[in-house]
């Protein structure tokens, strides 16, 4: 197992300058994570869409992706062959969740209109907190500002994706 | 529609769980790998996907869309996914999840600029709701 430093999540408790940073650093790459998910988004419907349907569009661009990630980040995999099992479970059953979360949503806008589908999508992050208040209460902490944080959030985010489609 | 609702509702839930799943399994192992697995796993879904709509149209797509297919996994796979989860590893499932709630805005402002869509009072409302909110989950470290 090759765990990097950075990689080591945050317990619930600790206070220290070290952990602080580890905590801005991870809110910058979540964002951009999200600006790498937004330019992916806009190019798609900007390139793609009309030409191909959306579910072999991504397809096409998982399959890129996962070649991608094997080129550049297989070495440090290979350190990884020691991890416990439990490790591989929970990536494997978050990727199970991530493909049939795609697939749920794919269905979903083809049941209903955008402009009700975008909202409910929206309330994720506040559903990851809730879920993380419940289920990892040994490694974090929710307050309720940070609740009421998300709650806003998703509010915004919800706003924001029935401007969108409108 | 109710189908519809149900059926993003569960997306929804899912999309939230696979954060924690990630967050528990990235305590010892990489992200990168995490995100490789994690990857490698949805390629059989999609494919039962697209045999489940149209099978057909998996063969029938033009050469000259390869190039920006690649671009698009490179963004929201090697890149999104990874950051993601290296957020997730880092801040906690509590912290990273709602930062990439930005997601929508991002969305928003880059087809206001790059698309010519309009900027109208929905995205400004959105705006000021997703700061004000990022605030309060920032300032509760």
């Amino acid at each position: 197992m090759s765990r990097t430093p950075e990689d080591a999540a945050p317990e619930q408790g600790e206070d220290t300058a070290e952990e602080r940073g580890r905590v801005r650093l991870g809110l910058l790459l979540a964002a951009g994570a999200a600006v790498a998910y937004s330019v992916g988004q806009v190019l798609s419907r900007d390139l793609v869409t009309g030409e191909i349907a959306p579910q072999v569009a991504t397809f096409f661009a998982l399959l890129f992706g996962t070649l991608l990630i094997l080129i550049t980040n297989g070495r440090g995999a290979r350190g990884d062959l020691g991890a416990p099992r439990r490790a591989y479970l929970w990536v494997m059953l978050a990727g199970i969740c991530s493909s049939t979360a795609v697939m749920g949503q794919f269905f979903a806008l083809k049941n209903a209109p955008v402009v009700i589908i975008a909202p409910v999508m929206a309330i994720n992050p506040l559903l990851a907190m809730i879920l993380s208040a419940i289920f990892l209460q040994r490694l974090e902490r929710v307050t309720t500002r940070m609740l009421a944080g998300g709650a806003l959030v998703v509010t915004g985010a919800a706003l924001v994706a029935i401007g969108a489609t409108r | 529609m109710l189908v519809g609702v149900l059926m993003a509702i569960g997306a929804t839930l899912l999309w939230a769980a696979s954060a924690i799943f990630i967050r528990l399994g990235l305590r010892e192992m990489n992200a990168g790998t995490g995100t490789l697995i994690s990857l490698a796993i949805g390629i059989p879904f999609s494919f039962a996907l697209n045999l489940a709509i149209d099978p057909g149209a998996l063969f029938h797509v033009p050469l000259s869309l390869l190039p920006a297919l690649a671009l698009v996994g490179a963004l929201n796979f090697q890149m999104g996914r990874l950051l993601n989860y290296r957020a997730v590893s880092l801040a906690g499932v509590s912290r990273a999840m709602p930062v990439m709630g930005l997601m929508p805005l991002f969305a928003s402002i880059l087809a206001v600029v790059f698309l010519g869509e309009d900027w109208g009072v929905f995205l400004l409302l959105g705006t000021v709701a997703i700061v004000a909110g990022l605030g309060l989950i920032v300032s509760s470290q």
